[in-house]
């Protein structure tokens, strides 16, 4: 059984003197259980359409999707999914743990089960300390961050992610893709849109292109950006005269030299390593960054 | 081990009561509300300042005063709150998070109609309070008053005479029937109101059309009048249109039998309540109808 299936998913939407829009055209998809899949696509291509069908907050015009087998159309269905939408807006005048603890009423829960869950999240998405806050004096990735809580509260085995690093500083754009890889290591799957396509590189197992409306391209990311007839080495300490013996090595086996030189970091790295070294051996200063160590770094 | 899915999803009060209790916090934390309800309270306690007139007549009109404060009041609260509570959640987004969850729309709409409820509830109650002390106050200075002119040698009326019509005059169990109705109808108010945020696509035209039904709910007696009468075709259909979908306002308005003393039986104010209360709830299953097929 897939978490998500979709089957000729359609969407239609009516513009201005009733003009027929094409949202979503026969989109067939399956998420399985486990990944983290990625949807990609520029502006209007139907990513966030996809969610809402999935999510049963539109209707399709044509089609169907199931999640975990279950038509989207029941509100059952909804028990197995967390959803983080894109920019979230939660109520301004809850604190971090009010917040938390409102979605865990809807869900169902109550006492000291809620609680401790409540508990469990803020910790698990570095908030504990701003749970008393309220969310109006929240920064944006502290916002995503509560999103997700949010989204967990239920421990869905479903997480549809809208843009999770949207308008987030790279730190937290970087400690909101650790947690991604945390909770598919804890066995949830995760639907993930976004724009930020080194970051869908890093976690996501597999992706999908959307353009409008239609799946122009689909795979595993490994083998969608593997180039199978090229292959490189990257050396540390090599002197010159080895490096002239690697060379006629190559081309006497045939081969042919693309190109070589000094592998450069990304600026990803030379940012979190200005960061941290200015961090360290100091308390950090606002309460808007995270008390707890930066990220590490993706190679 | 995994629990697994429920194939349905039953109705839960617990879910409702928690949008409810929200929604309530959400309408508290505006500033129309506090603007609305000081200036409410201030009107009511206001009127002991315009009434000098016999004693009588004071008690008089401060209930005429204080039942139609509350009843505006009551009135505007609910339309102005309740026009804002869809739109506020679609501008804000809020309502993503909450429908994602397993949380049925007709669960989420009448969790919306119970926080307007209990509030006005709550507002409807702050007002009579202020009311009812206003009128003990009243009552006190009169039987002061009173106690003080009888006292005069050569007074017609005995003190004890005048104490009981003061107290028959305030202390009138038909005022508790009236405010019973204000509420009522200010439930209705609602209903419409939600009922037109369900399709309308901005608060100001969700307003002016309660204010327009709230009107027209008020000449609704006379329009049922008119569309018997001898008038144009087209003037009896239209008022035939408003008899027929516009629920009898007036109906709820006890307020001049209380300020003339008349008997209210219970039977005519429980059967009026069960009119508002069975027009609240076609309302609201009309509104639950459209936004259960609403696109969010």
């Amino acid at each position: 059984m897939h978490a998500i299936e979709t089957r000729s998913l359609t969407k239609h939407f009516r513009s201005t003197w009733r003009r027929r829009v094409v949202g979503l055209d026969h989109l067939n998809f399956a998420v399985r259980e486990n990944e983290v899949y990625g949807l990609l696509g520029p502006n209007g291509s139907g990513k966030s359409t996809t969610l809402k069908l999935i999510l049963g907050l539109y209707r399709p015009s044509e089609g169907e999707a199931e999640i975990f087998g279950m038509g989207v159309e029941r509100t059952a269905s909804r028990t197995r999914v967390g959803y983080l939408p894109e920019n979230p807006y939660f109520y301004r005048y809850l604190t971090g743990e009010e917040t938390v603890r409102f979605f865990g009423r809807l869900c169902g829960m109550r006492g000291r089960r809620l609680e401790e869950k409540v508990a469990e999240l803020l910790a698990l998405v570095g908030l504990e300390a701003h749970r008393h806050r309220r969310l109006a004096g929240y920064s944006k990735g502290m916002l995503q961050r509560i999103g997700l809580a949010q989204a967990l509260v239920h421990d869905p085995r479903l997480l549809l992610l809208d843009e999770p690093t949207a308008g987030v500083d790279p730190i937290g754009s970087i400690e909101i893709r650790d947690l991604i890889l945390k909770l598919r290591g804890m066995g949830k799957t995760l639907l993930l849109c976004s724009h930020l396509l080194d970051q869908v590189q890093d976690v996501c197992d597999r992706i999908g292109i959307l353009h409008y409306g239609k799946m122009i391209l689909e795979g595993d990311v490994k083998d969608l950006l593997a180039r199978r007839e090229q292959f490189q080495f990257i050396c540390e300490d090599l002197t010159d005269p080895a490096r002239t013996k690697v060379r006629e090595a190559i081309r006497a086996s045939g081969g042919r030299i693309v190109s070589e030189g000094n592998p450069a970091t990304t600026l990803e790295q030379l940012f979190l390593q200005s960061v941290r070294s200015a961090d360290r051996g100091k308390a950090v200063a606002s309460g808007a960054t995270r008390p707890v160590d930066l990220p590490t770094a993706q190679p | 081990m995994d629990t697994p899915t429920p194939r349905r999803l039953g109705f839960s009060f617990g879910r409702l009561w928690t949008i409810g209790r929200n929604t309530m916090t959400e309408v508290i934390r505006q500033k129309f509300f506090y603007i609305l309800l000081v200036f409410g309270l201030v009107v009511i306690a206001s009127s002991h300042f315009f009434a000098q007139f016999s004693s009588a007549e004071q008690i008089k009109f401060i209930k005429d005063f204080s039942l139609a404060a509350i009843t505006i009041f009551g009135a505007l609260i609910a339309m102005v709150g309740t026009a804002e509570l869809l739109p506020l959640e679609l501008d804000n987004r809020t309502i993503y998070p909450i429908l994602a969850k397993p949380v049925h729309r007709a669960e989420f709409l009448l969790g919306k109609f119970a926080g307007m409820a209990m509030l006005l509830l709550f507002t409807i109650l702050l007002m009579s309070l202020i009311f009812a002390g206003l009128l003990f106050y009243t009552e006190r200075q009169l039987l002061a008053g009173a106690a003080a002119a009888a006292s005069v040698p050569g007074a017609e009326v005995s003190p004890g005479e005048i104490a009981a019509q003061i107290l028959q005059q305030t202390r009138d169990f038909a005022l508790l029937k009236a405010i019973f109705l204000i509420g009522i109808k200010a439930l209705i108010v609602c209903a419409i109101s939600l009922l037109i945020s369900t399709f309308a696509t901005s608060v100001i035209f969700n307003v002016i059309s309660s204010v327009i039904i709230y009107l027209c709910g008020h000449l609704e007696a006379g329009a049922r009048q008119a569309s018997l009468g001898d008038q144009s075709p087209v003037v009896r259909a239209l008022m035939r249109v408003i008899a027929f979908f516009v629920p009898d306002l007036n109906a709820f308005n006890l307020a001049d039998a209380v300020v003339l003393g008349q008997h209210i039986p219970l039977r005519l104010v429980l059967n009026t309540a069960g009119y508002g209360i069975f027009y609240a709830a076609i309302a609201l299953a009309v509104a639950l109808v459209i936004f259960q097929e609403k696109e969010i």
